[in-house]
């Protein structure tokens, strides 16, 4: 049920978080608002910087791109005018990634939203101001037009197109990366799916909901996890 | 007109700016106060569905094996490719010959696109400076769209060599045909003026400039352990490629922001964007057409980011809209 | 932030006046380490990274291999490389594409340390002379920084290349057949010995000598001296850059203390590495004890 989410495990930064699914591990740590450089302050909103620091190797035009659409995911989700003429760094360390060989394009937008959910959370953490909250999810359309969530490394190979979509809580569509070989009814079935599943990630569970619809894909994860950490961080007052 | 000065008397001046004015002031009211007219316009005088009518011409550089220049509106790209040798004795990790692998292009690198913006193309891009990161994600989605639409088949680039049976060689021993050699594309854009849009036109110019590309005739020369080119023009062939994928681009104009609900807001979709207009739109959206023929299905890619003014509907619209391009590109490049 | 502020005067005379009556901030003797922790994160076929936490100092070491063509001068050899980038994830004075002093001392230690005094046997990474050959490439992600990096980098680096694999390779006259990972079992590296550094920090002309400084410590000590040494008491490399000036006796002092340390880390490697490996051959335990015949 959801991926595996550990809260602030880093000192240092500002903010950090880590998640696990089962193709990628990406530790994510925020800085901010802090100091920003002259070239990159802007007058009226917070400058958003984002890294993004592959296992192995150092990156390319390939992370570079990467980095330019999480920039753009944060920039709908903070609340950036809040912040004028500072810096908001977040730092996305991939751990572990897929041991299949995969499709350079496929590879690609697998990894936008474990990225995008690392972001969030460690934004989170850091307590950040933002506007709404972003969930993304992973889908692949097999050869024979079998849409799955959250796919396995086996059917991300054989795949005949990929969609990472994220979607707030009010179901706005704020990221859509579509690559492959697919129509525009095969797009809308995905963007319901990934809709649905985004938006019950993060939705008030009530007891008919659990009972009725167990599936995976209806967990609210993101809730679950967001109610522990706020419930952790005041649990002192219980002790005193 | 300005104050009337001829009197003497000087008079209040009006607050009337010429447009150009307006525009570097508020360039975001300037646009709005264009766009809810009745019937919307851009500041460019198109309507929020228009694109700029695109022109190309093709093989104006002698010395590269292909090349293209595409003019969309006032963005101007040339593109040339130049093909070189890539031995596979120099692969350190080659390809089985016997795995038919269509991932091939992609595993071993052998087209390298590569854009250059530090032109002196706009006032956002001066000359000499080391790519970006607006160049260096150009690039990498052109590396990545070349790759996943298959454009360039395999058996194109590859120099094959079939080894002959030798003499002493019994009946089982057949005529081998290994891969001795590969063609590796060189693709460089280079931007010369910049008004909006570079992905799309960019695009089009690599797509036009394959198009032209011929290579010489090449083979194997067991002898000289060497490759052997024909510098007969009659000789060479031209690439065949497969399918016409063409990109269209969105950028959204919203005036909503944290302090206004977007359901208040007003925003415009607006076709191929130029400079004036990219710089006021935070949401992008890339949409990428290929030929529907069996086994294809028509969408190559879609990419929004920024926003969330495009939802299930506007992008139904969107790749309408991507669809006519499609056509309308077809027109002046052929293929597909 | 391009830059750390110094501590206050205050922190820094507190520590020092706590330090000459042999009391560190956090209680700890003068030559003990914080709890070092070592695992080995990833699935059961992937090998090749290492996790360590001194105290709140985190590194993560990745080992990856590709084959390559060997440089013209080293026809033998197959090629090492280490890279060591500092990210704003640790500290935001660590800025991306602009290499800080630290991450060049720490490069270079650990060039130093581990390629020059031939840990990896790199003659053991060619696989046809002049033609192919193994890059083993080691990156070094600096996830948190509480002081004390270069023996965190140090312990995560060999940790991660004793419990790397490489595809296995069978050369059949010209012809090189490179197993992936699927294929065949893949094999260990060759290591000659397994250096580790231990960073002596010293305070008042050498008077106040410790080890494992916290970030704070780092940033009010006078300098500091790393031994680069493996279990058998070989000095791989002495190390100190600059600092105030420390005497002869000082630093033989350093190099004895060293030896239990690193002997100490030379331990907790062998144990992580025997726990790991017998967790991940869980399959191959039961295949074993299987009675079923294969045939």
């Amino acid at each position: 049920m959801g991926p595996d989410i550990s809260h602030h495990p880093l000192a240092g930064a500002d903010g950090s978080a880590t998640i696990s699914s089962n193709l990628y591990s990406v530790l994510a740590a925020v800085n901010g608002p802090i100091e920003v450089q002259r070239r990159d302050e802007l007058p009226e909103e917070a400058a958003i910087e984002v890294n993004i620091r592959p296992a192995s190797g150092v990156g390319g035009p390939r992370e570079r791109w990467l980095e330019s659409v999480v920039t753009a995911v944060l920039r709908s989700v903070l609340l950036v005018h809040m912040h004028p003429r500072t810096l908001i760094q977040v730092t996305l360390q991939l751990t572990t990634g897929p041991t299949l060989k995969l499709k350079n394009a496929t590879r690609d937008i697998s990894v936008l939203p474990s990225l995008v959910n690392a972001a969030f959370l460690a934004l989170v953490d850091g307590g950040l101001p933002l506007q709404s909250t972003v969930t993304a999810v992973l889908l692949a359309v097999s050869g024979e037009e079998v849409i799955s969530i959250d796919p396995a490394e086996k059917e991300l190979a054989g795949c005949k197109s990929v969609h990472a979509l994220a979607y707030t809580q009010h179901g706005d569509l704020l990221l859509n990366e579509s690559a492959g070989n697919f129509n525009l009814e095969v797009w809308e079935e995905v963007a319901d799916r990934a809709e649905k599943a985004c938006v019950a990630a993060v939705a008030l569970a009530s007891e008919d909901d659990e009972m009725a619809n167990g599936t995976a894909e209806a967990a609210p994860w993101l809730r679950r996890e967001l109610e522990e950490k706020a419930r952790d961080a005041v649990a002192w007052r219980d002790h005193t | 007109m300005g104050p009337d000065m001829a009197n003497g008397a000087p008079t209040a001046p009006g607050l009337s700016f010429p447009r150009e004015t307006f525009a570097k002031l508020t360039p975001g009211p300037f646009l709005h106060a264009h766009l809810k007219q009745q019937e919307p316009t851009r500041a460019n005088g198109r309507s929020p569905e228009d694109f700029r009518k695109p022109t190309v011409n093709i093989g104006s550089l002698t010395h590269s094996n292909g090349s293209a220049v595409v003019r969309v509106g006032d963005t101007a790209i040339v593109c040339g490719v130049r093909a070189e040798i890539l031995l596979a004795s120099d692969i350190p990790h080659p390809p089985r010959d016997d795995v038919e692998d269509d991932d091939m292009i992609e595993e071993l690198g052998l087209l390298v696109p590569n854009i250059e913006l530090s032109t002196g193309c706009s006032p956002a891009h001066l000359p000499g400076n080391a790519p970006g990161t607006l160049a260096q994600s150009l690039s990498y989605r052109i590396l990545s769209l070349l790759n996943a639409s298959n454009l360039v088949s395999p058996s194109d680039l590859s120099i094959r060599y079939t080894k002959p049976q030798t003499e002493d060689g019994g009946p089982s021993e057949e005529a081998r045909e290994v891969t001795k050699a590969y063609w590796t594309l060189y693709i460089d854009i280079l931007c010369i003026a910049l008004d909006g849009n570079t992905f799309d036109a960019a695009w089009a110019a690599v797509i036009a400039a394959l198009q032209s590309t011929v290579l010489p005739k090449a083979w194997w020369d067991a002898d000289r352990e060497a490759i052997l080119c024909s510098p007969l023009t009659a000789e060479a062939h031209r690439m065949q490629l497969s399918g016409l994928p063409i990109a269209s681009t969105f950028a959204v104009f919203s005036t909503a922001s944290p302090l206004k609900r977007l359901e208040e807001a007003d925003s415009w979709v607006l076709a191929d964007p130029d400079s004036f207009e990219e710089e006021l739109c935070k949401e992008n959206l890339t949409v990428v057409m290929g030929t529907k023929h069996a086994g294809n299905d028509g969408l190559l890619r879609l990419e929004k980011t920024g926003g969330s003014v495009i939802g299930k509907v506007a992008m139904q619209r969107c790749v309408r809209m991507a669809e006519d391009r499609w056509r309308e590109w077809k027109g002046v490049l052929g293929g597909g | 932030m391009p830059h750390q502020p110094a501590p206050s005067t205050n922190e820094q005379a507190f520590l020092l006046s706590a330090l000459r009556e042999n009391i560190r901030l956090d209680a700890r003797p003068l030559d003990a380490y914080r709890p070092i922790d070592l695992s080995f994160p990833g699935g059961p076929d992937e090998y090749g990274t290492a996790d360590v936490r001194i105290g709140k100092t985190r590194v993560l070491a990745k080992i990856s291999a590709e084959v390559v063509a060997p440089y013209a001068d080293r026809k033998f050899e197959g090629v090492f490389t280490i890279a060591c980038e500092l990210s704003p994830m640790a500290s935001a004075a660590w800025e991306v594409g602009r290499q800080d002093q630290a991450e060049i001392l720490l490069s270079r230690l650990l060039e130093k340390t581990i390629r020059r005094s031939g840990a990896l046997d790199t003659e053991s990474l060619c696989i046809v002379a002049g033609a192919k050959c193994f890059h083993i490439r080691a990156d070094i992600h600096v996830l948190d920084h509480d002081g004390n990096l270069v023996d965190a980098a140090c312990l995560a680096l060999i940790a991660a290349l004793l419990h790397f694999r490489r595809p296995d390779v069978e050369i059949h006259g010209e012809e090189v057949t490179v197993f992936p990972l699927r294929e065949r079992e893949p094999v260990k590296l060759s290591m000659q010995h397994q250096p580790f550094c231990i960073t002596t920090s010293y305070f008042d002309g050498g008077l106040i000598m410790l080890q494992d400084a916290t970030r704070l410590e780092e940033a009010c000590r006078e300098g500091e001296v790393v031994v680069s040494m493996n279990r058998f008491g070989e000095v791989c490399s002495m190390a100190k850059y600059g600092g105030a000036p420390v005497d002869g006796l000082g630093l033989l002092a350093c190099t004895k203390a060293a030896l239990e340390k690193v002997k100490m880390l030379d331990r907790l490697v062998r144990e992580r590495l025997a726990e790991d490996e017998k967790r991940r051959d869980k399959g191959g335990l039961m295949k074993e004890l299987r009675a079923e015949n294969e045939r």
